[in-house]
């Protein structure tokens, strides 16, 4: 079915292998112990809709328990078939080109929430559980999970986790790795593993929840997370402060910064009607703490700054099909934005560009359906980061591109290793195979 | 095994005189760390200066199929780098250097000797600190803290060490120097994430980079006494329900409070029978609000009295008193035996339960200490080392105390690590699947087993009789 995985092939890895090809496709039979195993309205076969990229798998598998998913990667291993699991499908777009796609598994059936204990502050979900269930489920016992998703009601749990998924929450209450105890996970070799707990404080052996948090899907299927919950506040509000320009941005930034109020949320965006430099705070508290914090930052910020109270922290610019992740600290944070601003220029259309102030993550967003001047456009985006020294990921673009860029970009140091640790609980590169940083 | 002495020869050469310990006095310091119920001689200690030698030392010692142990500061609690059949002990002590202090953004990178309490101040002018805080804090290093993945008090609010680590610099077992970051938006496998913890199995830290927190605006620490610990347990679960994280909620019970009483002269009601220390942190504008709040949780939940610090100084005395409570059990017993469970908070009154059953089954006097707000118990077992077989039942009680956590759906350790101390109580904590995916993560990292063997995992390890349980503990 598909190329084995190979270490010294990813130099271009949207090229390694033969993604797409319809003939191997159709070929492919479902093992018969699968068959035997699920229910016939848990298989189906692959349509162009239930394509990732540019592959159509063969075969959709909706699973409904971590033995449904034992038994289909145990399946897999044995019939050398790949696997690509998939929650709300809201960052399948993430990733290089699968080598091979044989089984895309939906986890969307698993979508219980297990146990939430609110004396504990801890819930246990099935990676199928959207956010936004969640949230309204904790909701009822005054908690929530600290992460945020602009697609919440789609964005499923295990989906968050597998890809470290977080957003203008990362300032205040740090990412998914923070955040999860325990899971329960599929790996490579087929083994039912139930990492981590149920408790916040646990150093009983190793911490193999850090490993699969954020492994995009290519060393275990997450069948269920345990995570940290935190109490809903008083009080919040969201602020938006509209710079004159972008020297105004960074004094603000700073002096936020070293006004070491507990800020929830610290972004920006580059406002698009008006061109304008804007600064977006989520404060959070008792009334008393909020009031106190609106004060401060009415005092903190340069004079001609225009501060107003606005809804929610907006980060979904339209529609985009090249999404870039740029990723700086929080001192080059601004310059990084500016660097990125300059090099867009004469676009001939005003890209998205909007990100936090905090941790130096921003996203650039561009709608281009001419390949070779989306591919331009990223190039120069690369090149523009690199000399303000941050780094790029490519979230989102056409298959034209992938397939001759690694989207992850350079390999991270540690790469040899990454690549035991994948040999190690994915022998056989059956799970997303490719997709992740350096074609593992 | 006996070393050649060729092998000595050329690392005496990496690391100088000042680095090498091989006298039979020298040596004596290194046979154990907190956990002193087993010990053993290394052959021979090397301390290295900077990450070159280290590198170095350890690539000697790969290259001969040598094992070797990496150690900081030794205040361990659970044996992680007890010299068992390993050669060679490699120290951090000497590497302390400051390598960067970043304030702009919120970072600070250290050499693995440096001290816990050192990182804090190196950036109080600032008004930054160092959030975890072991109760070893003066003398543990910060390599040692990430291979135990350290906690301490104010875990509640603000996490461990590995939520506070923002990169590594470590050597594997081969000798390779990588450095590993950890920023919210690192690209490929969390490696430093998983290698925090892994108690000196699979590489030895040689710097880290560690985020710095704004000191919070205001400080309240209340003191609230209970007639009893059920009590003081239904009074840590109402103030979590009323949707306030303290920083820390710390429980003694009516033992650790006649210790430290007696130690320090706090002025603790001697008819106590249990008392929680609420620390509040934040905002000027909450506080008192928040204060409130936990005063009136507590005395619904039947506390006779709540008090706050009047001032810095009674803090400081009360914060004294609790972590310094372990070296005040002397008072009580010639020995003392400390665990480190963990179950969810809401199970507090149980464990307590189960530690008095155990208690009086074992004809054992058992104090409690807790990092209530985490459910990380840590019971410690009085007991007289001179009376017969009384060792042996002090170790049998901590292990059933373990199984009763882990049957709560709680911990093993929350953050003394398994160590030697509890290798025996994993296969009761994890399934044979979960222990072999472990032991493919390590063959990973450390494929020749070089370093730091005979931890964590009850496979490979000759079988050493536990006789004596260890006389002091941490946390």
């Amino acid at each position: 079915m598909r190329t084995p995985s190979t270490p010294g092939n990813s130099d271009n890895p949207g090229n390694a292998g033969n993604p797409g090809n319809p003939k191997l496709a159709a070929d492919i039979a479902l093992p018969s112990g699968l068959t035997a195993a699920l229910h016939p309205g848990q298989m189906r076969r692959g349509r162009g809709a239930d394509a990732i990229d540019d592959v159509t798998p063969a075969f959709v598998l909706t699973v409904r328990s971590d033995e449904d998913v034992v038994r289909v990667v145990d399946e897999a291993r044995r019939a050398e078939l790949a696997i690509v699991p998939a929650g709300g499908a809201t960052k399948l777009g993430i990733g290089n080109i699968a080598r091979a796609l044989d089984l895309r598994v939906s986890l969307g059936g698993m979508a219980s929430i297990i146990e939430h204990s609110p004396q504990d502050m801890v819930v246990t979900a099935q990676a199928g559980v959207s956010l936004a269930r969640l949230n309204l489920a904790l909701g009822k016992h005054g908690q929530r999970i600290c992460i945020d998703q602009a697609a919440d009601d789609r964005s499923t749990i295990g989906g968050i986790v597998a890809c470290n998924a977080t957003e203008s929450f990362a300032y205040g209450y740090g990412t998914p790795r923070d955040l999860v105890l325990g899971m329960s996970v599929v790996d490579g070799k087929a083994r039912l593993l139930n990492p981590g707990g149920k408790v916040v404080k646990n150093v009983s052996g190793y911490d193999l929840v850090r490993m699969f948090t954020g492994s995009y899907g290519t060393l275990g299927i997450i069948t269920s997370v345990t995570l940290r919950t935190h109490p809903i506040p008083l009080a919040e509000r969201a602020l938006a402060i509209d710079c004159n320009d972008i020297v105004e941005l960074e004094t603000l930034r700073a002096a936020l910064f070293a006004s070491h109020l507990p800020l929830a949320c610290l972004d920006f965006e580059l406002a698009r009607e008006s061109g304008g430099w804007r600064a977006i705070v989520k404060i959070e508290g008792t009334a008393g703490e909020v009031d106190y914090q609106h004060e401060c930052i009415e005092q903190i910020a340069p004079t001609r700054c225009h501060v107003f109270e606005r809804a929610v922290p907006v980060r979904v610019a339209g529609r985009s099909n090249v999404v870039l992740r740029v990723s700086s600290k929080p001192s080059a944070v601004v310059a990084t934005a500016r660097a990125i601003a300059d090099t867009i220029g004469d676009a001939t259309e005003m890209p998205a560009l909007a990100g936090r102030l905090g941790d130096g993550i921003m996203r650039v967003r561009i709608q281009e359906e001419d390949p070779r001047r989306a591919l331009n456009f990223v190039r120069r985006m690369s090149e523009a980061a690199k000399q303000a020294e941050a780094s790029v990921v490519i979230e989102r673009a056409p298959s034209e591109i992938k397939r001759i860029i690694d989207v992850w970009g350079e390999r991270p140091a540690g790469f040899a290793l990454m690549r035991r640790l994948k040999d190690a609980f994915d022998p056989q590169g059956i799970l997303s195979p490719g997709r992740f940083v350096g074609a593992l | 095994m006996t070393l050649a002495g060729q092998l000595r020869r050329r690392l005496r050469d990496v690391v100088g005189d000042e680095g090498f310990v091989d006298s039979a006095a020298g040596l004596r310091v290194y046979e154990c760390d907190g956990y002193t119920m087993e010990k053993a001689l290394p052959e021979l200690v090397v301390l290295p200066a900077n990450t070159d030698e280290l590198s170095r030392v350890v690539r000697l010692c790969h290259r001969e199929g040598v094992p070797f142990v990496p150690r900081g500061a030794g205040t361990g609690v659970s044996g992680g780098c007890l010299p068992y059949e390993i050669p060679v002990m490699i120290g951090t002590s000497r590497m302390r250097k400051i390598r960067r202090v970043d304030i702009a953004n919120r970072l600070i990178e250290v050499e693995a000797g440096v001290v816990n309490l050192e990182v804090s101040r190196q950036v109080e002018a600032a008004g930054y600190y160092y959030a975890p805080d072991p109760s070893s804090q003066s003398a543990c290093t910060i390599g040692g803290n990430v291979a135990e993945n350290s906690g301490g008090p104010h875990t509640l609010k603000y996490g461990v060490t590995v939520n506070h680590l923002l990169g590594i610099e470590m050597v594997l077992p081969d000798g390779e120097i990588v450095r590993l970051e950890r920023t919210n938006d690192i690209t490929g496998y969390d490696l430093a994430g998983v290698f925090t913890g892994s108690e000196g199995t699979l590489g030895i830290t040689t710097a880290a980079t560690l985020r710095l927190m704004p000191k919070p605006q205001a400080v309240t620490t209340l003191l609230a006494i209970f007639p009893g610990i059920v009590e003081a347990s239904r009074a840590v679960s109402a103030i979590i329900a009323a949707g306030i994280v303290p920083a820390a909620l710390e429980m003694m019970d009516a033992l650790v409070i006649e210790a430290v009483e007696a130690a320090y002269r706090f002025g603790f009601p001697p008819d106590a029978g249990a008392v929680l220390i609420i620390e509040l942190d934040g905002l000027e504008a909450g506080l008192e609000e928040l204060c409130g709040r936990v005063e009136d949780a507590c005395r619904q939940a039947a506390a006779s009295e709540v008090r706050r610090a009047a001032n810095e100084a009674e803090r400081a005395l009360l914060w004294k008193s609790r972590k310094r409570a372990f070296g005040a059990m002397g008072r009580l017993a010639p020995n003392y035996c400390t665990q480190d469970g963990v179950v969810p908070r809401s199970k507090l009154p149980q464990i307590v339960e189960a530690i008095a059953e155990i208690s009086s089954r074992y004809h054992l006097r058992i104090a409690n200490l807790m990092h209530a707000g985490d459910g990380n118990i840590h019971p410690l077992v009085l007991y007289d080392d001179s009376n017969d077989n009384e060792a042996e039942r002090v170790v049998a009680a901590g292990h059933e105390i373990l199984t009763a956590c882990v049957k709560l759906g709680g911990s093993l350790t929350g953050e003394h690590g398994i160590g030697v101390e509890k290798i025996e109580l994993m296969s009761k904590s994890f399934s044979d699947d979960d222990l072999s995916a472990m032991a493919d993560l390590r063959d990973a990292f450390n494929p020749t087993g070089l370093c730091n063997p005979h931890k964590i995992f009850p496979t490979d390890r000759a079988c050493i009789e536990i006789k004596r349980p260890r006389p002091r503990g941490g946390g």
